[in-house]
């Protein structure tokens, strides 16, 4: 016989357990697909721009990048206020840090006025209306959220729950 | 007439006449207070009883964006501590500027701004910004930091090269500045410093030049009492000397700054030095190295400091020790007494009990060195020396 078939029959299986085994493969495959959720980065859908890389969307929300590349447009970067999951995830997929160690990042530039932070919304619609006005407008929502209205210029995987 | 423009700007901003106006509101509250284990010795404001004063701070900013590119900030602060104790808690304008965004990269400012001589000293006064109760005398001395705000512009540009990200700033300005003990007079001030930052890592150089009349109203009084109306040119030359007036002072600073978000890294080294005249020269380092764990943050600092007192005069009382034989040893004496050089060694956490708030504590083991008294004060002035003193202190920060 190969020894290597794993034999997946086990002495005792009840339906009981069965079933717990079953659900529990199920929640496993599940799992992912509740987990992850696009982060979109949006322009005003009249931007030029049409891409960005993700290096250039951490540059432009860490305030080192002031025009977007290629153009001769000023970015005007704009975020939701509360500290949410859409925004742990968003910080987490571009620069890899939390939003408190964003926020550390930003109480130095913040009392100096040597630069300001991303404009804060109050709420994605907030943004999205914003954007739809704004032609240098930056921001970012989740992927389902993304009406026509905008243009996506980058879609980030993460791996942070709702 | 500037303030009295922003004053009238901003209230206009908030008059019901202003429609979408844009403003922000924040503060800053330090409350802290430290006791050291030596009686007889001041460390800023802490002595041997425990006090509340030293360090405490509380602060309020209000930025008003007019247009795109336009906007006026207002920064008011309440301090705990001043030379004499007669200002305790008397609110001060610190800063009040205008803005202006020439292009997205150039930004022009005009007012009255924070010095923006070291890492942290354009938020000196916002703890919850750095990790350290208050970050090292050793660099931070008012010797080698001596004007918290200017009066006057600067220019901040943003650029980036290859991977790096720049800032660089120009000031220029001046400022007056007195206690009970001195009247300092700042005619200009004029400064360049170029922040360099690429991931987790940021290294600044600067350079500051003014030209500085200080007036130390004691010696005054005394260097008086031996003027004559036919000093020798010898004699004359010491007096000037003493006087310090029109003199440049320059500092020059170079600091790093890692942090990963577990490990953190600062370091600085300070040069103050000046033309001529009985006005301080001096140099200052740290090191800082803190780890965070969980809501802490634990750091360790070892730092080094050494000032002299008129070096330029001392050489012209040694160089002509004959022909001032009763003057010489007079200023000789103060020069010696205010020598100082401290090495200390401080360790201290700080533990974030919400995103706005900490609470920090440091101890801190400063040991004089060279029969000085270092960066502690006497509260007997014939005592010129102190002993190793221990200085515990205790800080809540808050930003709201």
């Amino acid at each position: 016989m190969n020894k290597f078939v794993l034999d997946t029959k086990t002495p005792d299986s009840s339906p009981w357990q069965t079933f717990l085994y079953s659900a529990m493969l199920i929640l496993l495959l599940a799992l992912p697909k509740l987990a992850y959720c696009d982060i979109a980065i949006i322009v005003n859908a009249n931007s030029p721009v049409s891409a960005l890389t993700k290096d250039q969307v951490k540059n432009i929300f860490l305030g080192r990048l002031t025009r977007f590349p290629n153009t001769n447009m000023a970015v005007s970067a704009m975020e939701i206020k509360q500290n949410n999951a859409q925004k742990e995830a968003f910080y987490m997929a571009i620069a890899n840090k939390t939003v408190n160690k964003i926020n550390r990042y930003w109480a130095r530039y913040l009392f100096t006025g040597k630069m300001s932070p991303p404009k804060k919304l109050s709420s994605n619609q907030e943004i999205i209306d914003s954007i739809t006005n704004t032609p240098s407008g930056i921001s970012y929502i989740e992927s389902s959220d993304v009406p026509t209205t905008v243009k996506v210029v980058l879609t980030l995987p993460t791996e942070q729950q709702q | 007439m500037l303030p009295r423009i922003i004053i009238l700007m901003l209230a206009v901003s908030f008059s019901p006449f202003a429609r979408s106006f844009d403003y922000s509101l924040s503060g800053f509250l330090s409350l802290s207070a430290g006791i050291l284990d030596e009686e007889g010795y001041l460390y800023a404001d802490i002595d041997d009883s425990l006090s509340f004063n030293n360090d405490t701070i509380l602060g309020g900013q209000i930025s008003g964006q007019f247009t795109d590119n336009f906007s006026a900030t207002i920064q008011v602060i309440a301090r705990g501590y001043s030379a004499d104790d007669s200002d305790n808690y008397k609110p001060a304008i610190d800063w009040l500027y205008l803005t202006y965004d020439i292009t997205p990269e150039l930004r022009v400012r005009a007012g009255r701004m924070a010095t923006p001589y070291y890492l942290v000293s354009e938020y000196i006064e916002i703890g919850a910004a750095y990790p350290w109760i208050r970050p090292p005398f050793e660099v931070y001395d008012p010797s080698a930091a001596p004007l918290k705000s200017f009066n006057g512009i600067d220019a901040v540009l943003r650029s980036n090269w290859k991977d790096w990200f720049i800032i660089s700033q120009f000031i220029f300005g001046q400022e007056e500045n007195s206690t009970f003990l001195y009247e300092i007079n700042i005619h200009r001030i004029a400064g360049l410093n170029l922040s360099f930052s690429k991931n987790d890592f940021s290294i600044r150089l600067a350079h500051f030049v003014s030209d500085v009349s200080l007036s130390v109203f004691l010696t005054e009084t005394f260097l008086n009492l031996f003027r004559t109306d036919n000093p020798t040119p010898v004699e004359a030359k010491l007096f000037d000397l003493v006087d310090s007036k029109h003199v440049k002072h320059f500092y020059s600073s170079i600091g790093v700054n890692w942090d990963n978000d577990t490990w953190f890294v600062y370091s600085e080294y300070n040069q103050a030095t000046s033309e001529a005249g009985f006005t301080p020269t001096g140099e200052g380092m740290y090191l800082t190295v803190g780890y965070r764990i969980g809501k802490f943050s634990p750091y360790l600092t070892r730092a080094d400091f050494r000032l002299l007192l008129g070096s330029d005069l001392k050489k012209h009382i040694l160089n002509n020790s004959s022909e001032l034989p009763f003057l010489g040893p007079l200023f000789l004496n103060p020069i010696e007494d205010n020598k100082r050089y401290q090495r200390s060694i401080a360790l201290g956490v700080r533990y974030d009990i919400t995103n706005a708030m900490s609470l920090k504590f440091e101890a801190l083991n400063a040991t004089s060195q060279r029969g000085s008294v270092g960066l502690f004060t006497s509260k007997d002035s014939s005592i010129t020396f102190a002993p190793p003193i221990r200085v515990y202190s205790l800080a809540l920060d808050i930003v709201f």
